[in-house]
């Protein structure tokens, strides 16, 4: 069987170039793609609320319900603003 | 004219460079690969190496101190009192040199006679009822906690984690299997959680902080008070009482106290006799049933 006039001599160089070249670009995109994608996630890690989940499964004994509640209490704006003023002190 | 053969290769080379950008499953040559994953993970690692450690893990680690802390003595379920606190702490909060955190700040009372306060990490500040009953008015109260603030302010706290442990944070975080949270990166993150806690914990509780630490710390509590409108003398004061009944309990654990601490804080403010409104907050400060 005859080859076709471009898979031979230079033409066929030319088309491995560019299936290299091809290839090699696109997995140069993947990997930009994947950075791009991960760098924002790598953010949000480290001690996350799910770290402190499996670290009170771990440690039921600790007292996270009073956690909760001191951080539930909250000072009404109003009242803080009308205490600031009884006080004297700068508003 | 283009030959056809010139064509059909333009046609190809056209053909292949669009597929070519689009084919991620095409297998990379091994070594290829390796160099590319290194050269990615060490970029990862720059990136997570090069930034301390987040609001949002400060407030973390500050809620698990908290919680530690909370096992030993009960939280006080006066609520007049804890409304009176969290009314005088967010006073001196929000004039401090960082008046607001990742969840804002908040202020308990414990319930045990050992005389101490302590500023976990993020913005919970607690508060002993030992110390509050050892404060002679409102503005000695605001002096404590303005002093506490500092201490979350400067970050002491997590500046006590040890940094090989934050390393490994660090780098745990930047693995790929992190993105799973399943098996034994989340196990070993929870560890370094853990380790990370324990650090802090033994500042607070058992080591002290520095004395270079307690300094600035006290340093910034005098400007707070100033700027809030407080007697910036009512530290020199407490400090002094607290040093004067030999030991004040676990204070002097977590908070080293000298006589030169004490001298150098009286050295910045002059004692002034209260004003009218220092009366006010005094007396409303003795109405609380503490």
């Amino acid at each position: 069987m005859k080859r076709p006039a471009f898979l031979s001599g230079p033409g066929l160089w030319l088309l491995l170039l560019l299936l290299v070249v091809g290839w090699w670009a696109g997995s140069g995109l993947v990997l930009a793609e994947t950075l791009k994608v991960e760098r924002p996630n790598m953010q949000r890690k480290g001690f996350t609320p799910e770290v402190e989940a499996s670290y009170r499964q771990k440690n039921p004994s600790l007292n996270y319900a009073q956690v909760d509640e001191v951080e539930r209490f909250r000072v009404n704006p109003t009242q803080l603003a009308a205490f600031i003023k009884e006080g004297g002190l700068t508003p | 004219m283009m030959p056809k053969s010139l064509r059909i290769l333009v046609m190809v080379a056209v053909v292949l460079l669009l597929v070519g950008f689009k084919i991620p499953s095409l297998p990379v040559p091994s070594e290829v690969g390796k160099a590319l994953n290194v050269g990615a993970k060490t970029g990862q690692k720059a990136f997570k190496a090069a930034r301390g450690i987040s609001d949002s893990e400060e407030y973390y680690i500050g809620r698990a101190v908290a919680a530690r802390l909370l096992s030993r003595s009960p939280l006080s379920q006066n609520r007049d009192a804890t409304q009176y606190v969290n009314e005088v702490g967010q006073a001196v909060a929000r004039k401090s040199t960082q008046p607001t955190t990742y969840r804002g700040y908040h202020f308990g009372i414990l319930e045990t006679s050992d005389p101490n306060a302590y500023a976990c990490p993020g913005g919970i500040i607690l508060i002993t009822r030992g110390l509050i009953q050892q404060c002679q008015n409102e503005d000695e109260l605001a002096a404590v906690l303005a002093h506490e603030v500092a201490h979350i302010a400067h970050k002491d706290g997590v500046k006590s984690i040890n940094k090989a442990r934050w390393t490994e944070v660090l780098t745990t975080a930047g693995a790929e299997a992190t993105r799973q949270y399943a098996g034994g990166v989340a196990g070993q993150m929870v560890t370094l959680f853990e380790g990370s806690i324990d650090d802090v914990f033994k500042t607070l509780v058992v080591n002290g902080y520095s004395r270079k630490a307690e300094e600035s710390a006290d340093r910034a509590a005098i400007s707070t008070l100033s700027r809030a409108g407080y007697n910036p003398a009512a530290l020199g004061a407490i400090l002094s009482r607290l040093q004067s009944k030999g030991g004040g309990g676990g204070f002097f654990r977590s908070h080293p106290l000298t006589s030169q601490r004490v001298e150098a804080v009286k050295m910045l403010v002059t004692a002034t006799p209260g004003g009218p409104s220092e009366k006010v907050r005094t007396e409303r400060f003795k109405k609380v049933n503490f």
